[in-house]
């Protein structure tokens, strides 16, 4: 054919061309591969096993705990941008004071907590109750609630507890000031919450 | 002026081998921080991109109109093979999607300006690419004169 005969004819002109073709060609693969992958982290990374423990200590102050496994099955290291949790008693019957602040726990992104690729990272987060003030309402909350018919104590109280978790997926940027999308497309935002059971 | 089957297969030719810079283009616009390498939504790498990959179609077609087409022709299967890639997260990995409408509204919608890119850099590359191949023709034709005459 005519056509073969000119390629042969100007072989280095073809070649560099089909060799320009052929690297936006693979790197056509590789970004759609990598798109991929991220788009299968955003949907596998999960909280897991989430476990919360009320428990009396010395001297009669409260322990409460709560852990959770954060598992990361992709093949990118995971940034923690922020990492919350804190734990609280809903009192219905006070309007005054319908939430109890007991604990919290905060990490931000200058700690560069890490998630390795293909692993699973527990967290474990306590808060000890000392304050008479806080311990006379939780106490004020069970007997008032016994007298309800409910038996608690301060171990079986329904303390909530709320956990979110902030990060980033391997090095990619995510800081674009207008286009979000490339942001979130990068950022995986996980959330328990002890009130609505499944994470 | 008709067509002969050497136009047709060189047109095809250029056509399949323009298009993979079109898709990366359009794919890295779309993605710029997750796509290797990356343009960085630069649109002024886009369009000497784009006047590079038409530089062989006016190289190799002799007729102008036809290395326009050519131009119309890459840019279309580029476009689609970037479409199909924008996808494989959800064609090939059987990812749930959900509002797909929206989902691919929006790559036209980001990329829209880009089709343009493409055809302008496209038409100005054509004609620099049959300017280089008739200056090449020039100089050889002159040295086989040369040759001629000195023999």
């Amino acid at each position: 054919m005519a056509i073969i005969t000119k390629a042969r004819k100007h072989w280095v002109t073809v070649t560099l061309y089909v060799v320009f073709s052929l690297f936006f060609l693979g790197a056509c693969f590789v970004s759609a591969n990598t798109y991929s992958a991220i788009a299968q982290a955003q949907r596998d990374i999960a909280l897991e096993s989430p476990q919360f423990d009320a428990e009396i200590v010395q001297h009669g102050h409260l322990n409460i705990s709560f852990s959770v496994q954060l598992h990361n099955p992709s093949r990118y290291t995971l940034h923690i941008s922020t990492l919350s949790w804190y734990t609280t008693l809903v009192n219905s019957s006070n309007p005054d004071e319908r939430i109890i602040p007991l604990g919290e726990d905060y990490v931000g992104p200058t700690r560069y907590l890490e998630v390795p690729a293909k692993s699973t990272v527990n967290y474990t987060f306590w808060a000890i109750v000392s304050d008479p003030v806080t311990l006379s309402k939780l106490f004020g909350f069970a007997n008032y609630s016994n007298g309800l018919g409910q038996s608690y104590n301060l171990e079986t109280l329904p303390y909530t507890h709320e956990f979110t978790v902030m990060l980033y997926i391997g090095e990619f940027d995510h800081d674009y000031d207008r286009e979000a999308y490339l942001n979130n497309l990068v950022t995986v935002i996980l959330a328990y919450s002890s009130e609505e059971a499944a994470p | 002026m008709k067509l002969t089957r050497d136009d047709i297969s060189k047109m095809a030719l250029v056509s399949l081998i323009g298009a993979p810079p079109i898709a990366f283009m359009s794919f890295d616009f779309m993605f710029p921080n997750i796509s290797t390498p990356s343009f960085g939504k630069s649109l002024l790498l886009v369009f000497l991109l784009s006047v590079m990959t038409a530089i062989p179609s006016g190289y190799f077609t002799k007729r102008t109109d036809l290395a326009m087409v050519s131009v119309f022709f890459y840019t279309a299967i580029g476009y689609a093979l970037a479409v199909l890639f924008y996808s494989a997260p959800y064609t090939l990995y059987d990812l749930e999607q959900v509002l797909s409408d929206f989902y691919y509204a929006m790559f036209f919608r980001f990329t829209i300006i880009l089709l343009w890119l493409f055809i302008l850099g496209g038409f100005m590359g054509t004609m620099f690419g049959q300017v280089v191949r008739d200056w090449i023709r020039r100089e050889e034709t002159s040295l086989t004169f040369a040759e001629e005459r000195k023999s």
